[in-house]
């Protein structure tokens, strides 16, 4: 536990790698664990990022799906 | 004579003074009955064979076509108001005649469900595991048992994922438990429901809530991943993947209770 104030972040081991890279200028992403991300052009999409959100961006083409890599 | 209902009045006066309808006018009376029968929209649009489909899909086109020319897109498409009469037609027969089935799909998924939600079960209560462990903390622990049950978690997980993706989409395709309308039964009036907990549809026992518990993120209006579900939280007190049925009991019994419940007072307050 980093501090009293700050939650845990969720494992990233749990919810699966990265799969997602930016393709857009820049995205916010909001994540699970709470708080949002900013992210540039090729940026891998953090792996608590909001399923929602990214449905959302993959569908408007700012995201783009690449191979799982462990 | 000058309307076709005349005709029927003039036949019920002849059967009523006891003579017998002239043939053409019993005859007429007959087509008329069936001319008018076209205008009922047809049915039944389920049963029909693929080679079927053209001729009803004209008949619906030039149904369609009503004397509402003002409408944008009267005239230029042709038959393509009939196939979208079609399809929508069609969209709501099948989701009747499909309801039945949903169950036994369900059903039919619990063996594979099952072995998984015991791997995560496992995780969550022998060894405590929840969304905010990460692998340093298994590292730590000095277990190998540990160590192998995290290790099963994230495949457990991954499997887990499409079979409750399919579960959630039945209720937002069909229309089956839990809906929008049964996370408002439990909300205090005014308060606005921001989405559909889910929890309810893999909740073995009373372990499901209407709120954003369960949840690793915040309940939202059209987020319904299945990613979004705390697995480990919610495997503490059993996962099970329930029919739709089954949801809608459990929304019933907790809705009953619900209304047993006092209603605050404003003094309490």
């Amino acid at each position: 536990m980093t501090g009293a104030t700050r939650r845990r972040e969720l494992s990233s081991f749990l919810l699966g790698q990265q799969r997602y890279r930016v393709k857009a200028n820049a995205v916010i992403v909001p994540r699970m664990g709470g708080g949002e991300v900013y992210l540039y052009r090729h940026n891998l999409l953090p792996a608590d990022a909001s399923p929602a959100i990214v449905e959302m961006l993959l569908r408007s083409g700012a995201i783009y799906e690449i191979e799982e890599t462990r | 004579m000058t309307h076709h209902t005349h005709l029927t009045r003039f036949a019920t006066l002849c059967q009523a003074a006891g003579g017998t309808v002239p043939e053409p006018i019993a005859h007429a009376i007959e087509l008329v009955n069936a001319a008018y029968a076209c205008e009922t929209r047809p049915t039944g649009f389920l049963d029909l064979t693929v080679d079927e489909v053209p001729a009803m899909v004209t008949d619906l086109a030039v149904r369609s076509h009503d004397s509402n020319f003002d409408t944008p897109e009267m005239g230029k498409d042709g038959l393509n108001l009939g196939v979208k009469a079609f399809a929508q037609a069609l969209n709501d027969e099948v989701r009747i005649a499909a309801l039945p089935y949903l169950d036994q799909l369900v059903v039919d998924l619990r063996p594979r469900f099952d072995p998984i939600a015991a791997t995560i079960t496992e995780a969550a209560t022998t060894y405590g595991f929840t969304y905010r462990t990460n692998s340093d903390d298994v590292v730590e622990l000095d277990n190998d048992d540990a160590v192998d049950a995290w290790r099963s978690l994230r495949p457990a997980l991954a499997e887990l994922m499409p079979i409750a993706q399919l579960r959630i989409s039945m209720s937002t395709l069909f229309s089956v438990g839990p809906l929008l309308e049964d996370m408002q039964r439990f909300t205090a009036p005014f308060e606005r429901v921001r989405g559909v907990n889910y929890s309810v549809a893999f909740a073995a026992g009373d372990n499901w809530a209407t709120d954003d518990a369960y949840y690793l993120e915040p309940v939202n209006r059209g987020a319904d991943s299945a990613r979004s579900i705390d697995w480990l939280e919610l495997s503490l007190r059993g996962l099970r993947l329930n029919t739709p049925s089954e949801v809608q009991a459990k929304i019933a019994d907790r809705y009953a209770e619900h209304l047993r419940q006092p209603a605050t007072t404003v003094s309490e307050a």
